[in-house]
């Protein structure tokens, strides 16, 4: 093990080095509605670094410098490049190959098989640039709205709809990024992977299944959160409405989304996976 | 089981994270404004000017949500109608936002039209002809039910004129590589009409008429040079 002067110098130069990202992200990013889950995937990120703890520290290390060094270099590059030009998916996501390369260059690969997982996580912690959102946000807000308006109008209230602006009764309401958006998307398919590495099912394509089911689970879970706005807002009046959309309407998707997935998994489990026996979860 | 080289080596590491941090901060780029406070929009193009003056209209409304949103955007709008003394009618907004950077650059007319609900059914960057110089702008077709709204824009942003997310993030990229978050100001011409092609001639009139009218010294603060 590193003595404990250096550990202090490398957790220091970190902290140093990403402090500000947290910052920035805790002041920005994290901020915007939708995008609440941010602590709570990095809280995640750590936590899964810390149950691999013990096995990385017992596990020989058979240090790899060329492809450290070299994995460092290319992630402070990143760094640099997405710090100062605000490119936060580099600054951020710079995190993976600056730790993966301090792994490789103290631990060896051997290092870095044990803490693939939680480095990939931070993926999930990375900011998703804005275009790439809009270009997914675009058709799902769209279907979101027509799903919403067509299940109430079947349900016979006065609802309208043009584009993504809902009518009902006298109040009018835009179907916002955040109510449909990649954001909420990418933090359900984080859960999901998590969720996926707790169960930690053999079957590669049940795994799969249940990645690919996010998305649909993410539509179905946003047509409840407008719908139940709608309705909020229809009974209650427009100010209601926005109270619920800033408080417990997030907390509602996921919810929603989580006994969703957690639903689908086991029937999945029931009717195609019968032979999958779980195994227990190798850590925990 | 500590090797006796280690310490140098994290040190060294150490150094290396350190400066990165340093060398990011040191090449961070600050705004650099073409508009200062003193300066509105409303005083960039005269309210009469050849056959145009402002057309007394009802305000529009637009929805609060919306308006603040706008508010947090830019630093001033501004929306007038002119009308000319044939009756032709002529939408023009300008929206001054002082830094460009991503988060909170200039929306372009092509991705605020859609998020309303308007259906695009063109854009074309092409450029118009003055007398002053060629403008690059973009033509975008916006549609709503029986609303038809042809719109030409360019942005300006920083010493550049572009169009489209393409020329407007390399330019922020350009500028940014080069210390500099430059301010941004979007010029859009619209009127509502189902003659396309004659819309865009009545909008390239208005635009030629509008840069005989503006003073030469806010004209930087009006156009950039192609990127």
């Amino acid at each position: 093990m590193l003595p404990l002067t250096e550990q202090l110098v490398l957790g220091l130069s970190l902290a140093i080095l990403y402090g500000p990202a947290y910052v920035m992200l805790d002041q920005t990013v994290w901020n915007v509605v939708g995008q609440g889950h941010g602590p709570v995937m990095a809280a995640l990120a750590l936590w899964l670094a810390w149950q691999r703890k013990d096995t990385y520290l017992a596990a020989p290390s058979q240090q790899a410098p060329m492809a450290g060094g070299l994995t460092l270099i290319a992630g402070l590059l990143m760094y640099v490049l997405g710090r100062s030009q605000n490119f936060p998916i580099l600054y951020v996501g710079s995190q993976i190959w600056v730790l993966g390369g301090l792994i490789l260059l103290y631990k060896g690969w051997r290092g870095l098989k044990i803490m693939w997982f939680p480095l990939f996580f931070i993926t999930f912690i990375t900011p998703v640039p804005g275009p790439l959102v809009d270009l997914v946000t675009g058709p799902m807000k769209a279907a979101v709205s027509w799903a919403a308006e067509n299940l109430m109008y079947a349900l016979g209230y006065p609802i309208g709809r043009a584009g993504v602006t809902l009518t009902i009764g006298p109040y009018k309401l835009l179907v916002a990024d955040a109510c449909a958006g990649l954001n909420s998307i990418f933090a359900l398919e984080a859960i999901g992977v998590f969720y996926m590495s707790v169960m930690n099912h053999k079957n590669v394509w049940r795994n799969i299944l249940l990645a690919v089911l996010v998305l649909p689970t993410s539509f179905l879970s946003n047509v409840v959160r407008v719908i139940t706005l709608v309705l909020v807002t229809y009974y209650f009046g427009d100010e209601a409405g926005q109270g619920f959309v800033h408080g417990f309407a997030g907390i509602l998707l996921f919810v929603v989304a989580t006994v969703a997935m957690i639903a689908l998994d086991a029937l999945m489990g029931a009717l195609f996976f019968r032979n999958d026996r779980q195994q227990e979860p190798h850590h925990g | 089981m500590a090797e006796p080289n280690t310490l140098r080596r994290t040190l060294l590491i150490s150094a290396a994270l350190c400066g990165s941090a340093g060398l990011a901060v040191a090449l961070t780029p600050r705004p650099q404004r073409f508009m200062d406070n003193s300066q509105r929009l409303a005083d960039l193009v005269p309210q009469r000017f050849g056959r145009w003056r402002l057309a007394e209209l009802a305000p529009g409304l637009v929805s609060p949500d919306v308006a603040s949103s706008i508010a947090g955007l830019y630093s001033e709008t501004l929306a007038r109608t002119y009308i000319r003394d044939d009756g032709q009618m002529i939408m023009l907004s300008l929206a001054y936002g002082e830094n460009q950077t991503r988060e909170s650059q200039i929306h372009k007319p092509e991705v605020c039209y859609a998020a309303q609900g308007f259906a695009i059914q063109g854009l074309t960057p092409e450029s118009v002809r003055t007398r002053q110089r060629e403008i690059p702008v973009m033509r975008v077709l916006a549609n709503m039910q029986s609303r038809q709204e042809p719109i030409t824009y360019w942005i300006r942003s920083g010493k550049y004129t572009v169009r489209g997310w393409k020329e407007q993030n390399y330019a922020r990229l350009v500028q940014g590589l080069q210390g500099v978050i430059p301010d941004g100001l979007l010029v859009r011409v619209s009127s509502i009409s189902n003659d396309t092609a004659a819309a865009y001639r009545l909008q390239d009139a208005f635009i030629q008429d509008m840069l005989d009218a503006v003073a030469p010294d806010k004209m930087p603060l009006l156009l950039g040079q192609p990127i």
